[in-house]
């Protein structure tokens, strides 16, 4: 996965290592930080949108996730790949977006009204937009222990191992809560499959 | 071969990574198997599709433009913080000093002002490189034990005393809601005098 970054300063090189036997050195953090956004600044927004379901939600908390991942990078000690960090930065972040989100409905009862569906669809037909709805909704749907392995496999192309380390799982949870999301998007998704 | 089988080597099968003889069964049974047909086609469709129809992300440039706005947000936020705590503290030594000077006061230690937790107040919501317990200690012969969460602090190694306000300096404390316990303790009245705030610190993001 991913190539290791390197980037040269008067200081000398900094690396920002995708691997676990480098550690990062940060010398120059905006300029390790603006090679961190290119590198992984796509994949993070990609796992936060599906992981909450909303564009405008997704692009706040990528910025928020930036921000921890900026302050936080001359602590890193490359004890996993600057990217399995990066990604457990974000899954927790937005798990605790998720959570705020669930009690702010369940006090104000507005998820009757909010319909992330509704919300910044200038980007897309109207065929992919209905298609998209339909898996988001689906992915949606999931127990969240489901659904960051649906992202991660499917959206990330991890392997078992991978996902395995990234949430701290055994291989055998990964495959089995694999295989009971795959069963329950298969149940959702039935409509569009069949076709 | 039986869907548990077909389930678990589905992954492996569209991996292309199964012997021939299992790639036969694969296909015998899905043939046979409607449901195990659908989880074959689900998997392909997410395979294929899931990227596809994931919106383009922002920006690069406008992402780190966020970043910087969010990160000098927080920075004033921070040198206010600053200064009000600064303030507070200095207007508390000049109130203590005058207190001492009125009353002319060189007590034991139980006839001072009693100790207490100055900042966090109860409920206060902070952030993590405020999250300072800042003490009123009216005499150095008090024992102070700080506890955060139940965990007891080496209080000796971050704190900080200026006059009678000792400022403590708790690493890194995660964001959520935390508890403060502080005991004073008068060795030579032996009494206790015990205060708790609780406080919340916001997410460092």
């Amino acid at each position: 996965m991913g190539t290791a970054i390197t980037y040269t300063t008067e200081k000398g090189e900094i690396k920002v290592a995708d691997t676990k036997s480098e550690v990062v050195s940060v010398n120059e953090i905006d300029g390790v930080f603006e090679k961190f956004v290119e590198e992984y600044g796509d994949r993070i927004f990609n796992l936060l949108y599906w992981k909450v379901g909303d564009y405008e939600d997704a692009k706040d908390l990528t910025s928020e996730v930036l921000l921890k991942v900026y302050t936080n990078l001359p602590k890193f000690r490359g004890e996993s790949s600057l990217y399995t960090w990066a990604y457990r930065i974000a899954l927790n972040h937005a798990n605790r977006f998720l959570l705020k989100r669930k009690i702010s409905r369940f006090i104000s009862l507005d998820d009757l009204k909010v319909d992330p569906a509704e919300d910044s669809n200038e980007y897309e037909d109207v065929e992919r937009t209905e298609l998209q709805k339909m898996v988001r909704d689906a992915i949606q749907q999931l127990p969240s222990k489901y659904r960051d392995i649906v992202i991660l496999k499917y959206l990330d192309g991890h392997g078992y191992e991978e996902i395995s380390e990234i949430l701290k799982i055994p291989v055998g949870t990964v495959k089995s809560r694999l295989n009971r999301a795959r069963e329950k998007l298969a149940r959702k998704l039935k409509g569009v499959l069949e076709i | 071969m039986k869907c548990d089988e077909f389930r678990e080597k589905l992954d492996a099968f569209v991996n292309g990574n199964l012997s021939e003889d299992d790639k036969k069964l694969m296909v015998e049974h899905m043939n046979e198997c409607e449901e195990c047909r659908l989880l074959y086609k689900t998997e392909l469709f997410l395979r294929k599709k899931l990227m596809e129809i994931t919106p383009n992300p922002p920006s690069h440039s406008e992402l780190i433009a966020k970043v910087k706005a969010r990160r000098e947000k927080r920075l004033r936020a921070q040198q206010m913080a600053f200064r009000v705590g600064m303030a507070f503290a200095t207007l508390l030594v000049i109130a203590v000093i005058s207190v001492r000077t009125v009353f002319n006061t060189r007590q034991a230690v139980s006839a001072e002002l009693p100790p207490a937790i100055v900042a966090p107040e109860d409920g206060d919501v902070v952030l993590p490189d405020e999250a300072n317990i800042v003490l009123f200690v009216p005499d150095p012969r008090y024992q102070v034990d700080l506890k955060i969460d139940g965990e007891k602090m080496d209080i000796r190694n971050m704190a900080q005393t200026t006059g009678n306000v000792v400022v403590t300096y708790p690493p890194d404390i995660e964001p959520g809601y935390h508890y403060a316990e502080i005991e004073f303790y008068d060795p030579h009245n032996d009494q206790k005098i015990v205060q708790s705030a609780v406080f919340y610190v916001v997410g460092d993001q």
